[in-house]
């Protein structure tokens, strides 16, 4: 297969995939999107490796990793500030803890995939026993934090229920004066 | 960095698409190290060089 050819099935399987993540979304079915997603990727990874031309070469890797490491240190910066600001206004919507938390974890799974990756390429210090212990260490922070604020914090807010707000546990916060819809 | 390759290629009649299949690299990755806009691995260097019939110090004015 030549690269024209793939290009061209790239683009109309994503177009394909566009189409019908949309169409699912309307009718609030997610699992087709999920299934859809999965296999668009699985068949071109497979038809990627049938390319007999090359797709990337050193300066692609090159100019990728400059860009990757530079976009992940902005996208992190951007997020903890975010995060911060979400929780700040948290006050005004029991979503806004929801987020904070679900970006602060998007963010330590980035930097530790990222972290992994490099290890991984880097080759020379992967299989080192005083890396082995910080990942694991780090792993079981990450674990003890989530069980943590599920145990301790996760409880204690306020939610919307049947068009009104209903305490739940002891909320550190006053009750939204927003409508509860 | 400055080099011979477009000089070579062209005396011995290699487009650039030929150049970088034998490379083993894309046709822009030869215009870039053409036009002197890309420093090549050691091992891409050696390939450029063997495929032009020459040697690295001989293709790169080091």
């Amino acid at each position: 297969m030549t690269l024209k050819q793939f290009r061209f099935i790239q683009l109309f399987l994503v177009m394909i995939l566009a189409g019908l993540v949309g169409w699912a979304t309307v009718r609030q079915n997610y699992v087709i999107p999920i299934i859809a997603t999965t296999l668009t990727i699985v068949l071109l990874f497979y038809l990627q490796n049938k390319v007999r031309e090359i797709i990337a070469d050193e300066r692609d890797y090159e100019i990728g990793g400059k860009a990757a490491r530079l976009a992940i240190t902005v996208f992190c910066w951007i997020m903890i500030i975010v995060m911060f600001a979400f929780l700040a206004f948290r006050g005004q919507s029991p979503e806004f803890e929801i987020i904070a938390v679900a970006l602060g974890y998007s963010i330590c799974l980035l930097m530790a995939l990222y972290t992994f990756f490099f290890r991984y390429y880097n080759k020379v210090a992967f299989l080192e026993k005083k890396f082995i212990y910080i990942l694991v260490g780090l792993l079981l922070i990450l674990l003890l934090a989530i069980a943590g604020l599920r145990l301790v914090s996760g409880e204690d807010n306020w939610f919307c229920q049947g068009g009104q707000w209903i305490k739940h546990g002891n909320p550190s916060v006053p009750m939204p004066n927003i409508e509860c819809k | 960095m400055k080099n011979r390759i477009k000089e070579l290629r062209t005396g011995l009649n290699i487009t650039q698409e030929e150049l970088a299949r034998i490379a083993r690299v894309r046709r822009e990755t030869i215009v870039f190290l053409e036009q002197g806009k890309y420093n090549p691995s050691l091992m891409l260097a050696h390939n450029v060089a063997k495929a032009l019939k020459t040697t690295v110090d001989k293709l790169f004015d080091l």
